[in-house]
């Protein structure tokens, strides 16, 4: 492109408002950077070095800072169409924030940046994902780090169902209507924000309940493993069902009783998160028995868990007593994508497996920290297939989708149809960027492997099979595979379509 | 006085919305016509000295049953429109598929003597899928070969009826699509216009398969491939064109020379061309409109990726096929991406990155308006273009363009119809492969995930072999009843384009 055409009037010839854009993140960054405190003090408190967290503070804060100023005066232009810039940008900066104090601590199994990108992004993207293959050597501190980028991806992830994602109708802003009337006073701004610090709370308050939940069952004797360290760690990474445990081997240390009580919170975790505020807080808990996603999503943990016991019981692979646990347990923790393991199931056969890789493609309910494609989509899809089939008979024919009786306007459908289609058209490309480059630089890997790292990767629930397995580690990829992943994790994380649309030159110009 | 009310005064036959009757006279009258089909391999057992009765028996039984449906239709009026038009392809290729395994049961083939194994063949072969049950070659003669070849050559007369007459107007695939590339005006009923167009291409085909023989026995005769006798050129053209995948021969191509390999390779690519577009190319020298389809390219872009990374992975590995990576890779690009499914080489035991190729290719198939099986390429290029159009639509949601297809709008009711197709086939997809890997569990083969991927992608998308114990020089014959049934009906499902078989299982379809 020659210069006269360039120059006169390039910046006006950008359809968004950039640094507008990136003041926000910047601004975001900046508050974000606070949340290193945290493991700072529990540096002192254990007697370690709490330099790197107040290193990555210090630097998160002047990038934030920085950004904040390029922006500043202009982020009241900053709309809708920005949104997607926004939010990609944030998760992105997040993830970097991150990645500080690992590369700041100098430890030798995150000292490379695109690890500890990538370890930091399957923090806050809530994946799971680990490169580390010494969990147990961290620090406490750092291993709390880890556990804390989960649940402030959690966080992040509440704001965006509410605030970014109805707006490209993948959520459903009619879904958040339904379920969260407030009075009609308030604009959409306000209510978001009063919902948001809702279900803030909400989230605060569940996590809460299984710290006490797990500290009781330490405390009793139930568990001795289940320490106080333990169950802060853990209820961090359950509900924004992330899957960081650290445990070298995952939730396999612990008994029973800890088994249970995260099957069930994985389960809530995976549950939208405004029908719970409705059903506990509002006391209405008929529209939570009569939701129809619920329905499908419980019927589907039943199926899955049905089919893994039923093998396990019959291969006899973990004990006739332990097969309902295990097989509960993996059900659960793959479908909502939290991605803790009680077991090691990278050596299971075929059709678990493929039960479990499956799974992975269903996810939770919207507007929970669940990934992947989640419930409301799938029953959204196969209600428009029925739909369609009829209408190959009469083509006058015109009915709506309807969703817990309220009829679903065609642009959502269209949005989740769509959906559906990029995320299985990203799986697919993403396998076979993964296939080739293990088949060019390592390691070998069945392809049963490489669909699951790359379904794990997407849905953002954390392992894999082997040898990223739940027992092994992600760290055998070359460097090429690990940027894919982290890129799927977040493309993932964001719904895929604010990712892409900044990939067009359209979303740039005008 | 409303319809309903008048319906339920008349009893509760009435109240089908299908003339279920009509519908099987019509189905009566095709299975008469082909009955008369088993007369070739009459004429072959003859020539050869064999016994001839399997097939005059196979006749006889489908010249009878199509007379009898016939019959039971004839005292009724028939209301046959297109509504009914499902509900008689579908049990039109059921009876062919049954009427096709009939000989192997008259006659004992062994492996094939169950009826449930006979319709799978049956099935396979009039689907032109090629998966086969058989394992030992030696046992079939001469006229039951080319009886299992010509069941396919039979079944791809029927796909270029179906393509060009029948799905178009039952809106399955590209309607208009295909009708702007046909002369004349819009096809409104199955009268002379349609008639002259399936002629024109019954024509085409004829002539690709005679070309192929004649390329092929000329192979045999120069001495370039000594063992290509005139029976396997005729034997090959028969499955090459309709993209079945047929092979008289144990080890399918594996045999043949090199010369054989890359005249197959030709007349496979040019059997996944859209016939309306080779014979306006061949025929009236519309060279540039070929050239210039969105689908003929995409079709070129990816056999030639796929086709590079074969090639590159057999040069730089050690495996069977390693001793001539270029004709064995482009062979099997081709094989697979069209369906044909015929092999040069046993990829079965081919490493991660090239199984993953082939279990890709699988879900391609050619060009709309051809004789392959799958999504097709014409759905693929529709639905990646909707799907930029939707994150168009995040940006500007004001934004209205249509999805264009050859620089033509594409009509919102074709968008939505390929979407469909395209969700529909992956859903039966899963669940295909969730009921084969269920029942390989517990009474079956030991599959590997991909093996249940493989067969569950080669049956649907009407490819033939896969991998693992149905591997390219395997059988299917380790699986047990269960899973034969569901990949017949696969097969089935997949060759009618899913939806004319689907609306039969619904309530809509039978009444109002």
């Amino acid at each position: 492109m020659s210069d006269a055409r360039t120059r006169p009037g390039r910046r006006g010839r950008l359809g968004i408002e950039l640094a507008g854009a990136i003041g926000v993140a910047g601004t975001l960054l900046m508050y974000l950077s606070v949340s290193a405190i945290v493991p700072a003090a529990i540096a002192l408190g254990y007697g370690e070095s709490p330099w790197p967290f107040l290193g990555a503070t210090a630097i998160a804060a002047a990038v934030g800072r920085g950004l904040a100023q390029i922006g500043r005066g202009r982020e009241t232009h900053v709309g809708f169409r920005e949104g997607y810039l926004v939010v990609a940008v944030t998760w992105l900066l997040a993830a970097a924030f991150g990645a500080l104090p690992y590369l700041l601590s100098g430890d030798a199994q995150l000292d490379r940046p695109l690890d500890a990108l990538f370890e930091a992004m399957s923090g806050f993207t809530t994946t799971g994902a680990s490169i580390l293959t010494d969990i147990e050597g961290l620090d406490r501190s750092m291993a709390m780090w880890r556990q804390l980028t989960q649940w402030l991806g959690g966080m992040g992830i509440i704001v965006l169902a509410l605030a970014v994602l109805p707006r490209l109708r993948v959520g459903g802003r009619q879904l958040l209507e339904s379920e969260l009337p407030g009075p009609e006073v308030e604009d959409f701004a306000t209510r978001i924000r009063s919902t948001a610090r809702r279900l803030w709370a909400l989230y605060v308050g569940l996590t809460a309940a299984l710290v006490v939940l797990l500290l009781a069952i330490g405390w009793s004797g139930l568990d001795e493993a289940m320490t106080p360290f333990h169950a802060f760690a853990h209820a961090f990474s359950t509900m924004p069902t992330g899957g960081f445990s650290p445990k070298a081997r995952s939730i396999e240390a612990f008994g029973p009783a800890t088994e249970w009580a995260l099957t069930a919170f994985m389960i809530i975790a995976g549950i939208n998160f405004a029908l719970i505020w409705r059903a506990t807080v509002r006391r209405q808990p008929r529209v939570a028995i009569r939701d129809e996603e619920l329905r499908v999503y419980l019927l589907a943990a039943v199926l899955g868990s049905a089919i893994l016991i039923a093998v396990l019981w019959k291969e006899d692979i973990a004990g006739h007593a332990d097969a309902i646990r295990h097989g509960t347990f993996q059900a659960v923790s793959i479908m909502t994508t939290t991605g803790f393991a009680s077991v090691d199931f990278s050596g299971w056969s075929t059709l678990p497996l493929m039960t479990l890789v499956a799974l992975m493609f269903v996810g939770g309910s919207a507007i929970s920290t669940a990934g992947s494609i989640k419930v409301v989509r799938h029953l959204l899809l196969a209600r428009v297939l029925r739909r369609e089939v009829r209408r190959s008979v009469h083509r006058e024919l015109v009915e709506p989708i309807r969703l817990n009786g309220r009829v679903i306007d065609e642009r959502t459908v269209r949005a989740a149809v769509s959906f559906i289609l990029l995320y299985v058209g990203t799986f697919v490309i993403g396998s076979g960027v993964i296939a080739l480059d293990t088949a060019l630089q390592g390691p070998e890997m069945r392809p049963i492997n490489v669909l699951a790292v790359t379904a794990t990767t997407l849905g953002n629930v954390g392992p894999g099979l082997s040898p990223a397995g739940p027992m092994g580690s992600f760290e055998s990829f070359s460097d090429v595979s690990t940027a894919t992943m982290t890129v799927l994790m977040w493309l993932g994380r964001l719904e895929l379509i604010p990712v892409f649309v900044l990939l067009s030159r359209r979303y740039w110009r005008r | 006085m409303t319809r309903a009310a008048a319906a339920r005064r008349l009893g509760p036959r009435t109240r089908l919305a299908i003339d279920v009757v009509g519908a099987l006279g019509l189905v009566g009258t095709l299975v008469r016509y082909l009955s008369l089909s088993a007369l070739a391999p009459v004429a072959v057992a003859l020539g050869y000295g064999e016994s001839p009765w399997p097939f005059l028996g196979a006749g006889a039984i489908a010249g009878a049953i199509g007379l009898a449906l016939e019959r039971i239709a004839a005292r009724r009026p028939r209301r046959v429109g297109w509504r009914e038009g499902s509900l008689v392809i579908s049990l039109t290729w059921l009876l062919a598929a049954a009427y096709g395994g009939l000989p192997y049961v008259l006659a004992g083939v062994p492996g094939l003597d169950r009826p449930i194994d006979a319709l799978f063949e049956g099935m396979s072969g009039f689907t032109t899928t090629g998966a086969s049950l058989l394992l030992d070659f030696e046992a079939l003669n001469h006229s039951m070969a080319m009886w299992r070849q010509l069941t396919q050559w039979l079944g791809g007369l029927g796909i270029i009826v179906l393509a060009f007459a029948i799905l178009p107007r039952l809106h399955v695939g590209g309607r208009q699509l295909l009708e702007s590339e046909l002369p004349g005006p819009e096809i409104n009923q199955l009268g002379d216009r349609v008639r002259q167009t399936v002629r024109r291409f019954w024509v085409l085909y004829v002539a690709l398969t005679v070309l192929e023989a004649i390329a092929l026995a000329v192979v045999g005769w120069t001495g370039l491939d000594d063992r290509m006798s005139p029976f396997d050129a005729i034997a090959h053209a028969l499955t090459t064109i309709p993209t079945g995948g047929f092979s008289p021969e144990s080890r399918s191509l594996e045999g043949f020379a090199a010369a054989t390999h890359w005249v197959v390779i030709v007349f496979m690519f040019l059997a996944g061309m859209n016939f309306a577009l080779l014979w306006g190319a061949l025929l009236r020298g519309r060279i540039r409109a070929l050239l210039r389809d969105d689908e003929l390219q995409l079709y070129a872009v990816v056999l030639a990726a796929a086709a590079g990374l074969l090639v590159v992975e057999l040069a730089t590995e050690d495996l069977s096929g390693s001793d001539n990576p270029l004709r064995h890779g482009v062979f099997q690009a081709v094989a697979l991406m069209t369906g044909t499914g015929f092999a040069t080489v046993d990829f079965a035991g081919w490493p991660t990155l090239a199984l993953m190729t082939i279990v890709a290719l699988m879900f391609f198939g050619g060009a709309a308006g051809s004789t392959t099986g799958s999504v097709k390429l014409l759905r693929h290029v529709i639905v990646a273009r909707s799907l930029k159009r939707e994150l168009r639509l995040a940006v500007h949601p004001e934004s209205v363009r249509a999805v264009r297809f050859n620089r033509s709008p594409v009509e919102n009711d074709v968008v939505r119809a390929a979407i469909v197709f395209v969700l529909l086939y992956l859903g039966l997809f899963v669940a295909g492969t969730g009921i084969i890997a269920l029942d390989a569990s517990f009474d079956g083969p030991t599959l590997t995930a991909l093996d249940a991927f493989s067969t569950a992608a080669s049956t649907l998308g009407n490819v033939g072999p896969a991998s693992g114990p149905a591997g390219p020089m395997a059988s299917y014959e380790s699986f047990s009843d269960v899973s034969t049934i569901v990949m017949s009906a696969l097969m089935w499902l997949g060759r009618l384009e899913i939806l004319p078989v689907l609306v039969l299982f619904t309530r809509t379809y039978w009444r109002r």
